[in-house]
């Protein structure tokens, strides 16, 4: 377990920043709520707003109504603050030996390869899991503490499983580019447009309609809907399911097989 | 400049070739979408702008469109200016911490260093290397908003709010681009500097919308470029504050000037 400890231990500082980050974000948007809610007429007005318009801002019909609906602005912007944390986690985890200049030192130990990428993983399990359990409890107490209404911790936890769920494709997805690309210069440079170009897939849903879902994680869930008390699509969590474990498997094997550059 | 002294600025503008062109399919591909959606949203006919008005002002802030006409293009594009700027805020800050910090990261600084250039020359080419490559991409989003706008809207050209709002981009890009070159020269640890440079454009970024949604922190203005060069303000009052632009000539100035002190002078860590 040598590697999983050492590696928990160089993303310490990094882990505890994302989760400030994280954590940051949440405190500001919701503070702003009980500003916004003051008036009661505003969701009426609301009804009149056509239907394009409100998917242009991905804005729903309780958005003003009730902190349910507002929380999905919050949660949105959570969401892609995560995703970058996931990938830019499963990126750099995988890619830094190559880059580092350690990958002949590490692979000349008494360990087998997929000894090495197993503990890896299990390092940024531990460490989204971390994240997003702190993130979870600043965040339901902050709920707490600033929102009068009443907010079903159902509800919220449903809701913003979300996080976890899109890290998790996030994580695989980088995985796996750590282990197909020959060397990685700058995990940021990779990690930040792969997310911005999947959100920015996710906007083309008003072009290409309900078929967007399968393209981007962005919207394998409709956190509209989850942050006002509904659930997930079986189907969806199944494909997402499958995609991360198909991206973990084909980075396993291209691993095992891969030729690393050194000096 | 003789052919010799070219070779850092040319061999960076082809290494960061590939990089450029994804980026602009990037911003071709956002702008697409969100064209389309202003096409969906003004065709069912409903006047947007009296149901704007009367949501509360929090919430149009937060949403990025407070005070601006969404019915016409131009108030449409305003609003994508600001999306435009982060992006390419990004492009920048990450272009240029890489641009500096690689030679460093990749082991390469010895072998450059061994050459008959120096520190400066090394760091100039590259700092205009990458402007060069700011520059190209504010082009190319300047030039494919005039090409998509007339697919998307109907009514009269708005070519002359894209020329006027596409400056406020570049110096956003500016500020990022040199904030990302001063972090990379000044540190010595050379694979953190696309993260730090990264985590100041989040930080002003939220700072920027943080004004936008309370009056009482509005002091805070002048802590973030985006607010330096808000497309909003910029739109409505249709004029840049010319103070913005002296601050930011003088900030980038320094900026450059320091990052050549340190450049010159700290250890490269190997």
């Amino acid at each position: 377990m040598n590697v999983y400890f050492h590696e928990l231990k160089r993303n310490r500082n990094s882990t505890i920043a994302w989760i400030i980050a994280l954590i940051a974000i949440a405190a500001l948007y919701i503070s702003i709520y009980p500003a916004v809610a003051q008036n009661p007429s505003v969701s009426d007005i609301y009804k009149n707003f056509p239907e394009a318009f409100k998917k242009t801002f991905d804005i729903s019909e309780n958005t003003l109504n009730a902190f349910t609906g507002f929380y999905s602005l919050v949660l949105n912007l959570v969401l892609l603050t995560g995703a970058v944390q996931a990938m830019n986690l499963g990126t750099g985890i995988i890619s830094k030996e190559v880059r580092e200049r350690t990958a002949d030192f590490l692979l000349t130990r008494p360990i087998s390869r997929i000894s090495v990428l197993r503990q890896k993983l299990l390092t940024v399990f531990t460490i989204i899991i971390v994240t997003d359990l702190i993130f979870m409890a600043a965040d339901w107490a902050l709920i707490q503490a600033i929102i009068s209404e009443p907010y079903a911790f159902r509800t919220f936890f449903i809701s913003t499983s979300s996080l976890f769920l899109l890290q998790l494709f996030f994580l695989s997805f980088g995985f796996l580019l750590g282990s197909v690309t020959r060397r990685i210069k700058s995990v940021i440079a990779v990690s930040l447009p792969a997310v911005f170009g999947f959100y920015v897939i996710g906007l083309f849903d008003t072009v290409v309609g309900e078929k967007i879902k399968y393209v981007t994680p962005f919207k394998f869930f409709d956190v509209n809907m989850l942050t006002m008390g509904g659930g997930y699509q079986t189907g969806m969590l199944v494909y997402l399911a499958i995609l991360s474990i198909a991206a973990l498997i084909a980075s396993f094997v291209v691993y095992q097989r891969k030729d690393m550059p050194t000096i | 400049m003789s052919h010799k002294t070219m070779n850092i600025y040319l061999k960076e503008l082809k290494d960061y070739r590939k990089s450029l062109i994804f980026w602009s399919i990037a911003i071709i591909a956002f702008l697409l979408a969100a064209m389309s959606k202003y096409q969906g949203y003004t065709k069912s006919g409903t006047s947007i702008n009296d149901l704007i008005n009367t949501l509360p002002a929090g919430l149009s802030a937060l949403l990025g469109f407070k005070g601006l006409d969404l019915q016409s293009a131009g108030g449409f594009f305003a609003m994508c200016v600001l999306y435009l700027a982060v992006m390419l805020g990004v492009h920048a800050v990450l272009l240029g911490s890489g641009i500096v910090s690689k030679e460093e990261t990749d082991k390469t600084i010895e072998f450059l260093c061994t050459k008959p250039v120096s520190r400066t020359h090394i760091l100039f080419s590259k700092l205009l290397a990458a402007l060069t490559a700011v520059v190209i991409l504010n082009i190319v989003t300047l030039a494919s908003s005039v090409v998509t706008m007339p697919l998307f809207t109907e009514g009269p050209s708005i070519n002359s709010d894209i020329l006027f709002l596409m400056p406020s981009v570049f110096f956003i890009q500016l500020w990022f681009l040199i904030i990302g070159i001063l972090f990379a020269a000044v540190t010595r640890r050379p694979r953190w500097a696309g993260m730090l440079s990264a985590s100041v454009l989040l930080a002003t970024f939220i700072i920027s919308a943080f004004v936008d949604l309370s009056d009482k922190v509005s002091f805070l203005r002048y802590t973030t470029p985006f607010k330096y060069f808000d497309a909003k303000t910029i739109y409505a009052e249709h004029a840049y504050d010319i103070w913005y632009i002296v601050i930011t000539l003088v900030a980038v100035t320094l900026m450059v000037a320091g990052s050549e002190f340190a450049y010159k002078r700290r250890d490269f860590s190997l």
